[in-house]
């Protein structure tokens, strides 16, 4: 048994990459706007399936897929100004931003229906085939998927750290207040997080329509998981989301295969909430503590 | 004087009857009209599935009333969107219910929809539930009054396939199948019809979370147990991720699976995945070239252009085409008594769509046949009845 463990922690990274890739999408857009953007998946399945109409007109697949990220991005900005930002003033904002994120999941489903149909739309793959890893086969495209989660969270990283912009937004992220006096404007702060956030929400999404074809409710279940692997990793952190993610799938995997395929939610999970028991903000989250 | 108190009593006697009448009158029901109610997923997860039962229904119905009506009465559905949700079903039949209401509610989708709606539907209000899609063994044992069904039992399936992978040589089986008692016991169904049929032959069960979409652990242990046979008993996602998973690790080995992943969608997310899978199907395929399905499909044509011929319309169809027949068979006032009864005269009736089919006082579920279906050349070809199954 212990001979398949490899195995299973690899497959189990390649399937946690898309969790990994939407878990940092949401933490880039909560950390700059106090939103836990519900719909994230939702935005990325539409822009999808603009991409599946210039698909079935001829697009070849990257240059569709490059739109699709920079349409997902953009209808986050579109949505952060017109349904986020009117409440931002609100003193119950999260809460507010929450719902709003939730029911807008169900509007782009509803959306979806009307301009789509209810069928299922077959996604190509980015790369066919497989590699044999540890006497397993992976499909070159999860790992391809597994590569960019990780250039992403790199990538994001140093955004965040090195550049002048990425310092920008976390002052932003810490206290509009002070951002705006030393000459931060918010709203761009705002714009940018909710573009890149979509943009990683929609490729991540690519990538499951690849592995089970493009529907309107595709995200329903997936970020059931994406959220246990915000708040495992920490949801103020960065790399804390895309290890929560990576970590959800290899624990998904480990439970199936010496537990039971039965029992992989009850483990996954209580292994969550005993972690969440000792440490409240995730792994690699920090506290934050609210003056009262 | 007297003859004006007459005119009165006679006409407040009058009254009062027209009064009994009414009150004793059922729903959804005029000289003129039949009401038919029907509710599925019209939005949500299964949207797909619900509005192909939908339009089915539709295009029978409006074939049936272009052609004069039935009865003497003309035939109108009431569509509901109950949006796969149960609460959601519920408030949709007390809408249908509201004013008028309805006389029958026919092809509801789906099993957990139709659990909800029938204790209001069937017990209280007494309104005749007829051909749901889904449905459970205690829905029809003992038979309920006003419960009719067409969709195989889960058990029917399990001894359908058992029997079925017995019989194409497989000694050694896996049953996958979703976690839950009702899925555990089409498991074990399959496991005794095999056993039976494969003398000598060993089985072993594996429950499956529902929702599921990493099959690397299944798959290795497929690997591990090396069965001759696997039958599955899981969605129709799943049963893409499995198959697609098994092929990815070179596991070539014959699968049986049930009626719910006969669908155009297993195939256009399978791929080549799904190739030479099999399975036990309802009814016959949407592109059969016989009388029953080339009218089925000028139907669809004519009342739904934008629909293509697919399973889950063909069963809203066949399973309307069942009732309606019923309808003709009333000879005098149509009741929910005199559909009862017209149901009972239903021996073997062969709808062209369904196994033949059969009601009666102590039969509410009308067939347990199953054919065989398969997937070649990325279609669908549906075979003839399972031998051994029950027509």
């Amino acid at each position: 048994m212990l001979a398949d463990l490899p195995a299973l922690i690899l497959a189990g990274l390649a399937s946690g990459s898309t969790y990994a890739l939407l878990a940092l999408g949401l933490v880039i857009i909560f950390r700059s706007t106090d939103t836990v953007n519900f719909a994230l998946g939702h935005i990325g399945v539409l822009a999808l399936y603009g991409m599946t109409t210039a698909l079935a007109h001829g697009m070849p697949l990257v240059p569709g897929l490059l739109l699709a990220v920079l349409g997902g991005g953009a209808i986050g900005v579109g949505i952060e100004r017109f349904l986020i930002r009117p409440f931002s003033a609100r003193p119950n904002f999260p809460f507010l931003a929450l719902v709003v994120t939730i029911g807008l999941s169900f509007l782009i489903q509803a959306a979806i229906g009307a301009i789509w149909g209810h069928v299922s739309v077959r996604v190509p793959v980015l790369v066919v085939g497989t590699v044999r890893v540890a006497g397993f086969a992976l499909a070159w495209n999860k790992l391809v998927a597994a590569g960019i989660a990780l250039a992403a969270m790199a990538l994001v990283a140093g955004f965040f750290e090195r550049t002048a912009l990425g310092t920008s937004m976390r002052a932003a992220a810490e206290d509009h207040f002070a951002a705006r006096v030393v000459g931060l404007d918010p709203h761009f702060v705002a714009r940018l997080a909710w573009f890149l956030g979509c943009a990683l929400g929609t490729l991540a999404t690519f990538f499951l329509a690849s592995e089970l074809s493009l529907t309107a409710s595709l995200p329903d279940s997936p970020m059931f998981r994406v959220f246990a692997g915000v708040f495992l990793g920490g949801l103020s952190s960065m790399p804390g989301a895309v290890a929560g993610g990576f970590a959800i799938g290899v624990l998904d995997n480990l439970a199936g295969a010496y537990v039971s395929p039965n029992f992989r939610d009850t483990v996954v999970f209580g292994v969550i909430l005993l972690i969440l028991f000792l440490r409240p903000a995730g792994l690699l989250g920090t506290a934050v503590r609210a003056r009262v | 004087m007297i003859a004006s108190r007459r005119a009165v009593l006679a006409g407040l006697a009058g009254s009062l009857g027209a009064r009994a009448a009414f009150a004793e009158a059922e729903k959804g029901i005029d000289d003129k009209e039949i009401v038919l109610g029907t509710m599925g997923g019209l939005t949500g997860p299964l949207a797909s599935d619900g509005i192909g039962i939908r339009d089915g229904t539709a295009a029978l119905l409006n074939a049936v009333n272009d052609r004069g009506g039935v009865a003497g009465h003309k035939l109108r559905l009431v569509s509901e969107d109950n949006a796969y949700s149960a609460p959601q079903a519920l408030a949709a039949v007390r809408r249908m219910m509201s004013g008028n209401g309805i006389f029958a509610l026919i092809n509801g989708h789906a099993t957990p929809q139709l659990a909800a709606v029938l204790p209001y539907l069937v017990d209280q209000q007494k309104v005749p539930v007829f051909g749901g899609y889904g449905g459970l063994a205690e829905w029809y044992n003992p038979p309920r009054p006003g419960l009719f069904g067409l969709y195989p039992l889960g058990d029917d399936q399990g001894r359908a396939l058992g029997a079925w992978a017995a019989r194409d040589g497989a000694q050694k089986l896996l049953v996958l199948h979703i976690d839950g008692n009702v899925y555990q016991r089409s498991g074990l169904v399959a496991d005794s019809s095999f056993r039976a049929a494969a003398k000598g032959g060993s089985v072993e069960l594996q429950p499956i979370k529902f929702g599921t979409s990493d099959y690397a652990p299944v798959a290795i242990k497929i690997a591990q147990t090396r069965p001759d046979a696997l039958i599955v008993m899981l969605s129709e996602v799943e049963t893409v991720l499995l198959t697609k998973e098994m092929r990815a690790q070179s596991l070539a080995m014959p699968v049986y699976a049930w009626v719910p992943i006969v669908t155009q969608d297993l195939i256009v997310k399978g791929g080549p995945n799904v190739e030479g899978l099999k399975a036990t199907s309802m009814i016959v395929a949407p592109d059969a070239d016989t009388p029953a399905v080339r009218e089925y499909r000028a139907d669809l044509a004519k009342y739904f252009p934008d629909d293509k011929p697919e399973f889950f319309s063909l069963f809203g169809y066949g399973s309307t085409k069942v009732f309606v027949e019923a309808l003709r068979r009333i000879g005098g006032p149509v009741t929910h008594e005199a559909l009862y009864q017209a149901l009972y005269t239903l021996k073997d009736y062969d709808s062209g769509i369904f196994a033949p089919i059969t009601f009666s006082p102590e039969q509410h579920h009308g067939t347990k046949g199953l054919f065989q279906a398969t997937i070649k050349d990325g279609k669908w070809q549906v075979g003839s009845l399972i031998e051994g199954t029950p027509a």
